[in-house]
């Protein structure tokens, strides 16, 4: 039920508010911020091990995958930095990035309505 | 033989001046010349950025699931049927995964402008690195970024039309 609210709420946050300014993550039919506190989200893409699976899957630089696993597993959790980071990767570095997400069920920026 | 050594020093010459310019500076940031996109339309006809090269160009990047996107496309229709004699053109770019969702919009809501479809993000993410829906870039007659426009638009404001103006009234 906790989690249909979370998630009811970030569509209805996103269909009305403004759509996102920051990462979208969404799975098997749930959609969540990336700078989100959800706790259904930390359970989703951290404690499931996902994201490291995710980043483990792309060449990224070692830094790169420590921060972007740190500013959004851990207490550092920053959409601004996750933001920084994306915005300046290559084009090439983000299609990586994209693909690994969706290679383990993910999809960016979708809203499955 | 002359002939062909000629042509050989033509080709390494050629070769060696476009080496010497660099990669082309792309980004999303003003100044920088905008990334270049290959995607179908609704007919399935390949569009190109190219194809409007010399032209000052708007890419919208928008989507039907976007409650904003689609409230800023009146105006954006608006401002394309403004400007579309003096050879502008809007391009709007959905990240919907329905063709069919997105032509059925179009048409209710009778936009006259080139929809382009990416589905799996290439140009939206990968390129663009869009992180926010709706998102617009201006780009100049030189293929340049002009303005980012984050967020939904007011396209009527007078503001974004003299900008645009003096895009296309630029040499």
């Amino acid at each position: 039920m906790n989690r249909m609210l979370v998630t009811t709420f970030a569509a209805a946050a996103l269909l009305a508010v403004g759509c996102s300014s920051t990462f979208l993550v969404s799975k098997n039919g749930y959609g969540y911020f990336l700078e989100s506190n959800a706790k259904s989200l930390q359970t989703m893409l951290c404690d499931s091990g996902d994201l490291q699976k995710i980043l483990s899957d792309t060449h990224l630089a070692k830094d790169v995958k420590e921060n972007f696993y740190r500013f959004n597993c851990t207490a550092e959790r920053s959409g601004e930095k996750v933001k920084q980071l994306f915005t300046v990767m290559t084009p090439v570095e983000r299609k990586e990035l994209r693909l690994a997400f969706k290679s383990n069920g993910y999809d960016v920026n979708y809203l499955p309505c | 033989m002359k002939k062909r050594f000629f042509i050989f020093l033509i080709i390494i010459v050629t070769a060696a001046v476009a080496a010497a310019a660099g990669p082309a500076d792309y980004g999303t940031e003003p100044g920088k010349v905008a990334p270049p996109f290959e995607l179908k339309d609704l007919n399935g006809k390949t569009v190109n950025l190219s194809d409007y090269a010399g032209k000052v160009v708007l890419v919208n990047f928008w989507a039907t699931w976007c409650g904003p996107c689609r409230a800023e496309m009146p105006s954006l229709n608006s401002l394309y049927e403004s400007y579309k004699k003096d050879g502008f053109v809007v391009v709007a770019i959905s990240v919907d995964q329905s063709e069919k969702v997105v032509r059925s919009f179009i048409d209710k809501n009778k936009l006259a402008f080139p929809v382009l479809m990416d589905p799996d993000k290439e140009i939206y993410f990968d390129a663009y690195a869009v992180l926010a829906l709706p998102m617009s870039f201006l780009i100049d007659k030189k293929g340049l970024i002009a303005e980012r426009y984050i967020g939904e638009k007011d396209w009527t404001a007078q503001e974004i039309k003299d900008r645009i103006f003096r895009l296309i009234q630029a040499k």
